[in-house]
């Protein structure tokens, strides 16, 4: 399937989804207006990848900061990649925060809690 | 039209008022998003910000985001064109912590569900608050506005003290402000 590049700006991430490379990042700020017309289309491609998903997914999450409204979609994301890791086992969630930042961090703990998908932990 | 004089006093008081009160950023006018980025980018870089420790400095980072995108989304407009929300943001620098006051215009009638929704996060403490923000995180239905109140909750989480006032203006309109503290210690 197609990848899905949308470059980074002031507030919002880069946004790699590629099958065939088989990376999938999310790396940077969000913090935009409308969270869901920016996530749209993230969350449009996890679907059509969790018809013929690969047999490795390690999803990437590296941001610097996101906002409140960011949460949900974020949320929304990581539940997807739950119905992958249910079907075949191979979804890891690699959550990357800046040392130091505690609370990155935690919150990578919280959503590690509320999904059915193994989390590592990595500073940057 | 005000004499040059009068400016010079003006500014100089204004000046003289930042530096008593420690305040290291000020901004008033209409928001919109890019005034929110370049507000961030001036806070992001500003000598007076950075020097804080990182978690420090992101929760400084994220309440103005937050307070920001809430005058946005929830400030009232005098003029009728339902597009620019005018405000106000100060970013005060002490020894021992930051505070970000923010005022905007509400509509009166929705004075009390807001000092409603402020004194309940109030009450609660860090680990109260962590679960209130998972609760509301995982209910499927989010009201379309309010972005499910999570703001509110984050800023109480990443905050150590938090206290709001309301001034009446008119029969419509009252004035909000907001003052919120992040210690230098916090997160540590």
């Amino acid at each position: 399937m197609d990848p899905l590049r949308i470059e980074a700006t002031v507030d919002t991430p880069l946004i790699v989804l590629d099958s065939a490379s088989n990376i999938f990042e999310i790396s940077g700020k969000s913090y935009p207006e409308d969270t869901r017309e920016f996530f749209g289309p993230v969350l449009s491609w996890i679907d059509l990848y969790s018809a013929s998903p690969n047999a490795q997914t390690v999803f990437i999450f590296k941001l610097k900061y996101f906002n409140s409204s960011s949460y949900k979609p974020l949320f929304d994301i990581l539940n997807k990649l739950a119905e992958i890791n249910k079907k075949n086992q191979g979804v890891k969630v690699e959550w990357h925060y800046k040392e130091g930042d505690s609370d990155i961090h935690e919150a990578g703990e919280e959503f590690a809690d509320l999904v059915e998908i193994a989390f590592t932990y990595h500073s940057f | 039209m005000v004499e040059t004089q009068d400016n010079a006093s003006l500014l100089y008081n204004w000046m003289q008022e930042c530096e008593k009160e420690n305040i290291v950023l000020s901004f008033k006018g209409d928001f919109n998003q890019d005034l929110v980025n370049a507000i961030l980018l001036l806070a992001e870089r500003g000598q007076n910000i950075q020097n804080g420790s990182t978690v420090v400095r992101a929760r400084v980072f994220s309440i103005m985001v937050e307070c920001m995108q809430n005058i946005r989304k929830y400030g009232a407009v005098n003029d009728g064109s339902g597009e620019l929300k005018p405000g106000i943001v100060l970013v005060c620098r002490t020894t021992d912590s930051y505070s970000l006051i923010t005022g905007n215009l509400v509509l009166n009638e929705e004075v009390a569900s807001l000092k409603a929704q402020i004194d309940k996060i109030k009450l609660l403490n860090k680990e109260e608050l962590k679960s209130l923000h998972k609760s509301v995180l995982t209910k499927t239905e989010l009201s379309e506005k309010s972005g499910a109140g999570l703001g509110l909750i984050s800023i109480a989480r990443k905050s150590d003290a938090m206290e709001y006032q309301f001034k009446q203006l008119d029969d419509k309109i009252s004035f909000y402000s907001v003052n919120i503290t992040v210690s230098i210690n916090s997160g540590t």
